[in-house]
């Protein structure tokens, strides 16, 4: 019982920095109707320059990080700009999704092999400390995630409901035409959600590998593909969703994980295919995932 | 050389009803069109129509009401079920395959007519070949029965509007259907292609055996082609009747002139064919 | 009439130079390069189906490395002994396994294929991306079949004296070894492949499957049973991949699961986008480009500043190969999304095409 909690715990905290995650490829397709293969690799690029700054040039840990979500946003803008915008005009969305895979192996491929073997600290302010709920031991360190993870939700949240921004991105990705007749501002739209994005995956990514994680290494890559499944889990076009797909994918991964031992008769990597399991289940009863909206064709 | 000729159907709707988002479309619509007469449906731009020729093919379904081809209820059969029952439809929009030819597109009109599977057709056996010659020789004189022949190499994408449409009907037509629903076929055509294609129209309906039903706004060729006329407004029947009758009812003048300067600024809803 | 000979006429010309070019490369060839030409010929078959799949009815697969597995495993299944301690085996002739592990692929395509043609386009690209992660994780569980984590060997193919393992015999002066034989078998296999497609694509499949792509509904009112053409394609892109892993399998001899990864699907992916989406040459070429590009820059890299040789200074051959073919990939989408063959079709003129290939427009 203790261990099934400390593991709902456990899966709770890692759920929500998948959620941070999630959210940014939402957020992307819900302003540009693009799925961003490429986020989970910017995600890894964004951490290694916080991990460079934090361990290479010895900055101090808040001044790591924030250059290394500032750099990042400023990446994703540049994407926007530069790689993604020929696509837009188009309309060409499967193109341009196809298009971020390939940028997410050019990525990944420089980013793995910059990191080669080793296991880089991106700074662990709250060190390896713990404290006690329910009687589990919790890192400090999963617990400041979580709060971080809905603190930025619900920030998130809020300014689309109170601000123009949700109108003007949901007004965007719909029907660019007439959105920028009404007089929004589509390219800014685009820059801004892809800047949130990107700063959202480094903020991730820092979380994802302090303590309990060693570091950032060469498998960060493929866990934080599972931000994927998350966003599709919850609903491509959902931030709630994202939330739900988020913690429905870290409790699937850290449950199958702690009870391997029982579900020895799946295998042993069993725990890594779980959540891709998980969103085909979902994607067969809905196709637009739990949250998502489903449109009708008009002939 | 004349093309196969059918048996006509005959089509019951009966208490249609269509409803998108609480906003009822079609409401409790009934008529009946006779075997080989060409049955026009008019209304102002948004009463429905296109809608209804959904429900006809198949593409939405309505929340009650029945439609039968002769004595079969097509309500709940998958488009590609209704076509086999044998209702062809030419769309309002341009409707090609764009990156495929004119005779290609001909050609998938006659897809329901021909059988040949992935083995025979990959290998090239003599029965698919045999097949897609008599295939296209059955193109070929529809084409020229429309009178597009010339176009046949083209690639469909690269067509004119009103030969797009006049492309669309010919594929239309390939199905060999014996019911034939034509969205605004006139529409974006100047005077003298509009008198083709009334001619064709009547053609199709006299000479094939074909029953018609006609969506058009151009009176002048609804009025000196069709038998009977069905008026829509709102989602609702006005009138079903002969043109004579239907020219002088008074709901009928009231529906287009009362409403029509109102309804001019209400813009058409954008339709993507590509979907 | 004259000019329709004249373009026939040139169109065996250059038939007739490729299947003499096919014939005679392996005499002169290094055996390195026969070896990639072989591994060429069995990824192209592959990647022709993603080409079907995608190019031509407008469904996104991620699952294509699955199937690749479901192919090379059930051929290491069919054709090993079974008594050797390397694990389950039927020890059925090589030769016969590899239309059966195809089948068995093509079963496989079948099984998902429900799934396939309820959903299009990128849902179904995101739900098949599961298929991977499911692939490898059976690669590592079910040990009897794959041998787990550590894999397992792939009995060689062997046609009568001849074997994938090369053997002492020539043909026309011609040493018949290992690659040399492999490249025959392979390059056999895709000329039928691809012969077959294009026959089918030219048909009238391949018009239902053009249409679904271009306009589902107007196709549904032709009377094109859009989900059953969408089955099709995804049983007949599973058994390509299915052939393309069993050959893959026969030319790398050792199976481990971290190699059917999602990366290996990425591949198949780039190979169509790089070639172009549309075509059978589109396929071949993309796989050309894919495969070749690490192997040349794993000879001539160190000539190239910044490159290096593996290991030494510089990036390394294999970092700057996938570097450049995910770039490449970015480059085609935004400046020729009709792929270098659409690319090349601008320059060439209209008559020289072959005919069947469809012009290639852009992705939508
Ligand atoms: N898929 C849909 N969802 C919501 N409303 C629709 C849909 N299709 C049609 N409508 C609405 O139904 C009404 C009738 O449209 P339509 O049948 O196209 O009219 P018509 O063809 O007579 O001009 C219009 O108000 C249109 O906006
Ligand atoms: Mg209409």
């Amino acid at each position: 019982m203790i261990e099934f909690t400390s593991l709902i715990v456990n899966g709770i905290s890692v759920g929500a920095i998948y959620a941070l995650v999630a959210l940014g490829v939402v957020i992307i397709f819900k302003s540009t109707e693009i799925v961003n293969f490429a986020h989970p690799s910017l995600l890894v690029f964004g951490t290694l320059i916080v991990a460079t700054a934090y361990n290479g040039l010895h900055l101090p840990f808040y001044v790591a990080a924030i250059a290394g979500v500032g750099i990042s946003a400023l990446l994703g803008v540049a994407i926007d700009r530069v790689l993604v915008r020929p696509f837009y005009k188009k309309r060409a969305i499967i193109a341009a999704g196809i298009m971020t895979i390939g940028l997410s192996i050019v990525i990944d491929t420089l980013t793995t092999n910059q990191i080669g073997a080793q296991i880089l600290s991106a700074g662990n302010p709250l060190g390896s400390s713990t404290i006690s709920i329910l009687s589990t031991s919790i890192p400090l360190a999963r617990l400041a995630a979580l709060a971080t993870a809905i603190v930025l939700l619900m920030a998130f949240y809020l300014w689309l409901q109170r601000s123009d921004f949700g109108v003007a991105m949901r007004a965007a990705a719909d029907d660019p035409e007439t959105a920028s007749l009404m007089g929004v501002r589509l390219s800014r739209v685009t820059m801004i959600s892809w800047a949130i994005a990107s700063a959202l995956a480094v903020v991730a990514g820092i979380f994802l590998v302090s303590y309990p994680s060693a570091g950032l290494d060469v498998s960060v890559g493929a866990v934080s593909l599972q931000a994927i499944p998350a966003a599709i889990i919850g609903g491509l076009d959902s931030t709630t969703g994202a939330v739900v797909g988020g913690l429905a994918v870290g409790l699937t991964q850290v449950l199958t994980l702690g009870y391997q031992h029982q579900l020895a008769f799946l295998g042993l990597s069993f725990s890594q295919a779980a959540p891709y399991i998980l969103m085909l289940l979902v994607l067969l009863i809905r196709p637009a995932g739990l949250f998502g909206t489903k449109e009708v064709s008009r002939v | 050389m004349i093309l196969k000729q059918t048996v006509g159907a005959r089509l019951d709707v009966t208490g249609v009803t269509v409803r998108f988002s609480g906003v009822h479309v079609l409401e409790d619509v009934s008529f009946s069109a006779e075997p080989g007469t060409v049955h026009a449906l008019i209304g102002p731009n948004g009463a429905g129509k296109s809608t209804l020729f959904n429900v006809l093919s198949g593409i939405y379904r309505p929340m009650v009401g029945s439609v039968m081809i002769d004595d079969r209820e097509i309500i709940g059969l998958k488009p590609f079920q209704v076509a086999r029952a044998g209702l062809g439809r030419a769309f309002q929009n341009g409707s090609m395959f764009g990156s495929l030819t004119v005779e290609e597109n001909l050609l998938l009109g006659r897809h329901r007519l021909t059988r040949a599977g992935v083995i025979s057709s990959g290998l090239g056996l003599p029965s698919a070949r045999a097949e897609q010659r008599d295939a296209r020789v059955k193109v070929r004189e529809t084409a020229e029965f429309l009178e597009i022949d010339h176009l046949l190499a083209r690639t469909s994408g690269d067509l004119s509007y009103g030969d797009a449409k006049r492309v669309d009907v010919a594929r239309a037509l390939c199905t060999e259907p014996r019911l034939l629903l034509l969205d605004e076929p006139g529409a974006g055509m100047h005077t003298r292609e509009k008198l083709a294609m009334r001619s064709t129209i009547s053609r199709i309906a006299r000479e094939l055996g074909t029953t018609i039903l006609l969506v058009e706004h151009d009176m002048g060729l609804v009025m000196g082609i069709s038998d009977r006329i069905t008026v829509l407004d709102f989602g609702t029947v006005l009138i079903t009747s002969s043109p004579d009758e239907v020219r002088n009812d008074a709901r009928v003048i009231e529906a287009y002139l009362g409403h029509s300067t109102a309804r001019k600024g209400i813009p058409k809803p954008r339709m993507n064919g590509k979907q | 009439m004259s000019k329709f000979r004249d373009w026939r006429g040139r169109r065996w010309v250059i038939l007739a130079a490729v299947v003499l070019l096919g014939l005679a490369l392996p005499a002169i060839l290094d055996p390195y390069w026969i070896q990639l030409g072989a591994l060429i010929f069995a990824a192209s078959i592959g990647s022709i189906g993603l080409m079907l799949l995608f190019g031509r009815v407008g469904q996104l697969s991620f699952g294509h490395s699955f199937f690749l597995a479901v192919g090379a495993y059930s051929y290491v299944w069919i054709a090993s002994p079974g008594n050797d301690g390397s694990g389950w085996g039927l020890g059925l002739p090589s030769l016969l396994a590899i239309p059966l592990a195809m089948g068995i692929a093509a079963i496989a395509g079948l099984i998902f294929s429900p799934i396939a043609s309820r959903m299009k386009g990128l849902t179904l690209g995101l739900a098949t991306l599961s298929l991977v992660f499911i692939g490898v994780w059976l690669l590592n569980t079910l040990e009897p079949l794959t041998g787990g984590y550590n894999g397992r060997n792939a009995p060689p193919l062997q046609i009568g004296a001849f074997s994938s393992l090369g053997s002492n015999i020539s043909v026309l002066g011609v040493p018949i070894g290992s690659a040399q034989f492999l490249w025959y078998v392979t390059l056999a296999l895709l000329a039928a492949v691809g012969a077959f497609t294009v026959t089918l694509l030219k048909g009238r499949i391949g018009r239902a499957f053009t249409a679904i792509r271009d306009a589902e509904v107007h196709a549904a009112a032709l009377g094109v049973e859009v989900a059953r053409y969408r089955a099709i394609a995804f049983t007949i892109s599973s058994a390509y991949a299915g052939l393309a892993g069993v050959l893959l399998a026969i030319i790398i001899q050792r199976l481990t699961p971290g190699y059917w990864g999602l990366s290996l699907t990425l591949s198949y992916l780039a190979m169509i986008v790089i070639g172009g989406l549309r075509s059978v040459s589109g396929a071949i070429v993309g796989a050309v480009v894919v495969m070749g590009l690490p192997a040349v820059l794993q000879l001539y890299g160190y000539a190239i500043p910044g490159v290096g040789s593996e290991g030494g200074t510089g990036l390394g051959p294999a970092v700057v190969a996938q570097v450049a073919y995910g770039a490449v990939v970015v480059v085609v989408l935004m400046f020729a999304p009709d792929g270098l063959v659409g690319l090349l079709a601008r320059l060439v003129p209209k008559r020289w095409r072959v005919s069947g290939e469809v012009p290639p427009t852009s992705v939508r």
